[in-house]
């Protein structure tokens, strides 16, 4: 009889310790925060670049002028600058091998004969048409490449070494004729096509740079541009310092559909824009300008007033925005703004200028404020009470915000990339042509592409890895299947950039990385991950506390007592 | 018809044609610039030339029925106006052979100021903005001058028709001070617009009170679809419109937020859309500290459509920003000891009311004008001469003009009584619609709803619109809907049931609030009472808001008087309702004493089912208990053992 109570004693017991070691992780599930699995080893792969690295891949052919036959082996040429030009490009001066590796360059150089003579007029005899300083400016040739391809067209000349570069992906270059020879071809380009790109390269490895050892440069036109948005507003504002003495109208609307327009519709691969514009009176200085008064005694008292005049000193230019009192933010969207200011000064503080740092005029009485906007100040003669900018006084306005705007938008000026190069041996000219009316030119815009390219995965990858980091941090955040998805999708599209550019396919690859910045913009700036309480583990136990406790207490005592009987059997057996 | 000749006028300022610049009237012809045309503000002329007059016609005005033949431009063939031809009522015959023009300005500021009968005082600030070719569906426009961008884009990137935005705080006494000088809304925020039929629509409301509450620094963003009532009757658009193609194209949203206070965070934005913000004109009044040290304040923002030709194939949107205060100068040299007792207490400067001056009208103004409307009756003084006085609305009204445009410098307008003392009037002219509304019942469980609505016109039954809206966590019931004339039951199946159409929207909880719209025809010189019963519901725990125990704002419900012509809006204060208020604790409260609960239970059950309970064995006990011993001599045996045994208690 005792035994048999014993036993169900015990069965009882165990029972009950079961059915609760099996409830614990079902309470453990229902009571858990949902979190749905992210990539986490994937993201560190891709964070320390070991899924895959970034390749920016250029192609040049060269055309070289011939007449039949070879001069010199065009195949020598083309192998002996390839591998050249390998070793240049990617010569880092920072000496990180790690970027080196991360952010390559690779070149690939091939070339044809170019047939540049044609039949002259009096008979069946082949001459040189570009031989000599003929006009290349107007010359047509076929153009079909892609972003990353480029022609250079090389031909001799008379005297002197000049260098054409176009507006398209095309440079013509010709060369003396008593230089024409292939080492001194494979001299020239050897270091004329690194210095393309020199710039181009140094910013890219810049974003890698900073990305992987989260180290801030102090490079000023990489702190000048916007951060990457599919969209920017662009708002031309004109400020009035004072209606009472002048009432100013502006003809914007045909001004930028005239300036600005071409320069837009081209760049709107990268990003699109949304432009308007308003007037704002009374738009007063929040500081008193710097007044600049002359007492030169050989002209009389009044001629002295009248070549006074107010200035800005470049300490004063931080100030000059009054964002309380000009209208300047939009109700409406949350895209980045560029502001673009026409500012007329009111009478008592006119003429207004802007002196350097050195005292001297600026060229063009303007000044940018980075990643915000450019502002010019115009001293129109309002002395009849009203004023009115026209389309053509607008175009020298528009010519500086267009100039502003390029940098805003990350354009890197090409002219400035070449012209330091000075070669020790052989002098080179070098020509421009004449800026486009879209006042973007194509070399400029392949650049502003690649670059996009690589501040977009960049960003993309550091954004990952943020919400990566957050997520593993804090272990009360609710991570929804949407967050995931999101992640998987930015993911994938960093996968398919990189494969794109490695196929030199720069269009595809922008794509998809614009799509990796979005969506992995969209999964950290997802609402529902902000809202980081559903249930605290902290408040989960204080809830459940005053029912664990009393169970646990006769549950735990029956066990140590069972235990204890067994113990005192064991002995009396002995 | 023959040739019609054109007369060129020469004067100190020349109407135009606003189409073709044909001349039509000087200044000095002016009778009146206190009237309301159908787009904005109109002109009473005494007479008019190069026009071209319609067929008459009967039209029911605010001042009653007139005979009125439409004026248009000779030259350009554009309604300008009408003429008055005949007018029914004796205090409206000097109109009769006048001329109305409509104004159409770009940009004007005016500041009303008049005098109440309980010696308060009524500013009316309004600045109206005109953009040419914005105003149709889908317009895109980007550039702006004058008109605000912040309004233009949301107005465009939401695709409104119409937009109404009210700040109020305070009450409007219609008792006292009869109807407002525009129109009026209830206390807190009231938004309203007609949006753009499409797809979108609801998430265009949506967007629509984020991107207000964003601009205006107030909490619109909690107009959700709880608040949010599509209203049948009320409303209407007050730009140009025809039925049919209003209801095809364009759908009504409507919010308020009764408990929303009114500060100078609202105010400020409200002036950066002016185009002279507050540096000059009539605006650089506008001092924050004293217009909300004010009885009644009211600001508002009112974009709509206006029609440029009759035919309205040609639209200019308008912006117009009004600001009404109604300060007390009586009480506020009560507070500064400025005068001594009971001499000159309702007189009052412009300085002393806003501590500021007007230096210059804004030079963006076309028009900048400053009217006082004269008291009938009393014994005062007018600081400094008007340049002009017209008539106003009745008879015996006088409206003195100060044109800002013209003595530009330091108007400091000022006006003085000469009477010993300030004496409340008692006899006040009551408006001839006014309604009281009351919350009835008492307890945590049921209420109800009663509203008085007079009529005080002798011979007129009047229609009106009855519109509220009741929060859903008051459960109205429909059948308790019941209607009294003069304290009378009317039944609604008798000829004199003075509802003639009602739309009622029931609640749902948690998602739309309940909605009735009544149009009743009140009968001449009468009381209508309308009550209706509702339960209040015990809400969740997080539906509270932070401060419950204060209670419930109700919003204020709206009655619309409508008459052939135009309406009038007649607005009733916000109500504050208490609900039942749980405690707070409570939900750990609960859980700790259900768990304790549970544990107490959990406990007794374990050790009834692990514990044996045995009497203890005594001698009488071993022989009555013959049966048993058995099991006894286990336990004894036990006790021998000298362990303490709990046994299973089995059943035998």
């Amino acid at each position: 009889m005792s035994k048999d109570t014993d036993k169900t004693r015990r069965f009882i017991l165990i029972s009950f310790w079961t059915v609760i070691i099996l409830a614990l992780p079902l309470w453990w599930k229902t009571t858990e925060i949902y979190r749905a699995q992210l990539p986490f080893t994937e993201v560190e792969q891709w964070s320390s670049w070991e899924v895959s690295h970034l390749e920016f891949p250029t192609l040049f052919t060269l055309h070289i002028a011939s007449k039949g036959q070879e001069t010199f082996s065009f195949k020598e040429l083309t192998s002996s600058l390839q591998e050249h030009l390998l070793s240049s490009f990617n010569l880092t001066e920072t000496n990180q091998t790690i970027i080196k590796t991360i952010a390559q360059f690779p070149v690939k150089v091939e070339s044809r004969p170019w047939q540049i003579w044609e039949e002259s007029e009096s008979g069946n005899r082949m001459v040189w048409v570009f031989m000599g300083d003929m006009d290349l400016t107007n010359l047509r040739l076929d153009s079909l490449t892609n972003n990353g391809h480029y022609d250079i067209y090389i031909l001799p000349r008379a005297d002197s070494n000049v260098l054409h570069v176009r507006n398209n992906r095309q440079a013509i270059l010709q060369i003396a004729t008593n230089k024409w020879n292939r080492d001194v071809i494979e001299k020239i380009l050897a270091h004329l096509i690194p210095s393309f790109f020199a710039e181009e390269q140094k910013t890219i490895k810049q974003f890698v740079f900073e990305s992987s050892f989260e180290a801030k440069a102090d490079d000023p036109s990489s702190m000048r541009t916007l951060k990457y948005s599919p969209l920017y507003q662009i708002t031309f504002s004109l400020m009035n310092g004072d209606p009472s003495d002048s009432l100013v109208d502006w003809e914007i609307e045909e001004a930028v559909s005239t300036y600005l327009k071409p320069f837009l519709d081209e760049t709107s691969v990268v990003s699109n824009f949304t432009i308007d514009s308003q007037i704002q009176h009374y738009a007063a200085l929040t500081f008193e300008p710097e007044h600049k008064t002359f007492n030169d005694e050989n002209i009389d008292d009044a001629a002295n007033f009248a070549r006074s005049y107010y200035f800005l000193t470049p300490e004063s230019l931080p100030h000059f925005i009054n964002s309380a009192e000009w209208n300047l933010a939009s109700a409406v969207s949350s895209y980045p703004t560029m502001n673009f200011i026409l500012y007329v000064p009111s009478k008592k503080q006119s003429p207004l200028y802007i002196h350097d740092s050195k005292g001297v005029f600026t060229e063009n009485n303007a000044f940018l404020i980075p990643r915000w906007g450019g502002i010019v100040i115009s001293n129109p003669d309002t002395s009849n009470g009203t004023y009115k900018f026209t389309i053509e006084e607008l175009k020298p306005v528009m010519e500086i915000f267009v100039s502003q705007l390029r940098g805003l938008l990350g354009v890197q000026e090409f002219k400035s990339a070449l012209s330091p190069i000075q070669l020790s041996e052989y002098s080179i000219e070098i020509n421009y042509a004449s800026p486009p009316h879209t006042a973007i030119t194509l070399w400029e815009f392949d650049n502003l592409v690649r670059r996009r390219i690589a501040e977009n995965i960049v960003a993309a990858v550091s954004t990952l890895k943020s919400l990566s980091q957050l997520v593993s941090e804090i272990p009360n955040m609710v991570v929804l299947d949407h967050i995931q998805i999101e992640v998987l999708n930015a993911l994938e599209s960093l996968k398919q950039s990189c494969i794109s550019l490695r196929e030199m396919r720069y269009d595809l690859a922008l794509d998809y990385a614009k799509q990796a910045i979005m969506r992995s913009e969209s999964a950290f700036f997802d609402p529902t991950m902000v809202s980081m309480l559903y249930f605290p583990d902290e408040h989960k136990y204080a809830i459940y506390m005053p029912l664990f406790v009393p169970i646990s207490v006769p549950l735990l005592v029956a066990v140590i007592r069972e235990v204890r009987e067994l113990k005192a059997r064991k002995n009396v057996k002995q | 018809m023959g040739l019609t000749y054109r007369t060129y006028l020469e004067g100190s300022r020349v109407f135009g044609c606003s189409k073709c610049r044909t001349h039509l009237s000087t200044t000095e012809s002016i009778i009146s610039k206190a009237f309301q045309g159908q787009h904005g503000r109109a002109y009473l002329f005494d007479n008019v030339v190069n026009v071209e007059e319609g067929p008459s016609e009967d039209r029911h005005m605010t001042t009653g029925l007139h005979t009125v033949k439409d004026i248009s431009c000779s030259r350009c063939r554009a309604v300008l106006g009408w003429k008055y031809e005949k007018a029914y009522e004796q205090s409206q015959r000097y109109k009769e052979g006048r001329y109305i023009l409509e104004k159409q300005l770009l940009c004007e500021e005016s500041l009303t100021i008049k005098p109440l009968s309980d010696g308060k005082l009524l500013t009316h600030f309004q600045f109206s903005i005109q953009l040419e070719g914005a105003a149709r569906e889908g317009a895109r426009f980007n550039h702006y001058n004058l008109f605000p961008r912040a309004i233009g884009q949301i107005v465009q990137q939401y695709s409104a028709r119409e937009l109404h935005l009210t700040f109020t705080q305070g009450r409007w006494e219609y008792e006292k001070w009869g109807y407002p000088l525009s129109f009026s809304a209830g206390t807190g925020v009231e938004l309203w617009a007609w949006l753009w039929k499409n797809e979108k629509l609801d998430d265009n409301w949506k967007s629509l009170t984020n991107a207000l509450a964003g601009l205006f620094c107030a909490s619109l963003n909690f107009i959700d679809e709880t608040k949010t009532v599509q209203p049948q009757l009320s409303f209407r658009p007050e730009g140009p419109h025809n039925d049919t193609e209003l209801f095809d194209s364009a759908e009504l949203r409507s919010g308020s937020l009764p408990h929303e206070n009114v500060c100078t965070e609202n105010l400020t934005p409200w002036i950066k859309l002016l185009p002279c913000k507050s540096t000059a004109g009539i605006a650089s009044l506008l001092n924050g500290h004293e217009l909300y040290n004010s009885n009644f304040h009211s600001m508002s923002i009112n974009v709509r459509p206006i029609c440029q030709d009759s035919e309205c194939t040609h639209q200019k949107l308008e912006i117009l920003q009004t600001l009404s205060t109604v300060i007390n100068p009586v009480r506020n040299k009560e507070i500064r000891g400025i005068v001594e007792r009971f001499i000159g207490f309702s007189d009052w400067s412009l300085n002393e009311l806003y501590s500021r001056k007007i230096s210059r009208a804004c030079p963006l103004a076309k028009e900048s004008n400053l009217l006082l409307i004269i008291p009938e009756e009393g014994d005062f003084e007018i600081m400094p001469e008007a340049d002009q006085v017209i008539k106003g609305e009745t008879v015996n009204q006088n409206i003195a003009i100060y044109d800002l445009k013209k003595d530009p410098h330091n108007l400091e307008l000022s006006m003085k009584w000469n009477e010993s003392q300030f004496t409340y009037d008692n006899q006040v002219i009551l408006p001839r619609v006014f309604a009281h509304r009351y919350f009835s019942g008492y307890g945590q469980e049921r209420g109800g709803i009663k509203v008085n609505i007079f009529n005080k016109s002798p011979d007129l039954t009047i229609p009106i619109v009855y519109y509220d809206v009741i929060p859903w966590y008051l459960k109205l019931y429909l059948h308790t809907l019941k209607v009294k004339i003069n304290g009378v039951e009317v039944n609604s199946k008798s000829k004199d049931y003075p509802i003639k159409d009602l739309y009622y929207q029931p609640a749902v909880d948690r998602s739309r609030p309940a909605v009735i719209e009544a149009l009743i025809h009140l009968p001449s010189n009468s009381i209508t009472t309308l009550s209706i019963l509702f339960d209040k519901v015990f809400l969740k725990y997080t539906e509270h808001p932070p401060d419950p125990n204060r209670g419930f704002d109700v919003g204020p419900a709206v009655i619309t008087v409508i008459s052939s012509n135009e309406a009038e809006d007649n607005q009733k204060k916000a109500e504050g309702y208490g609900l039942p208020t749980p405690d707070f604790s409570m939900p750990y409260n609960v859980i700790t004493l259900t768990c304790t609960v549970l544990a107490l239970f959990f406990g007794s059950m374990f050790n009834l089912l692990t514990r044996q309970f045995v009497g203890l064995l005594t001698l009488n006990d071993e022989k009555i208990d013959e049966g048993k011993q058995d099991e006894n001599k286990d336990i004894v045996d036990r006790k021998n053992e000298g362990t303490e045994k709990q046994i299973l208690s089995e059943d035998k």
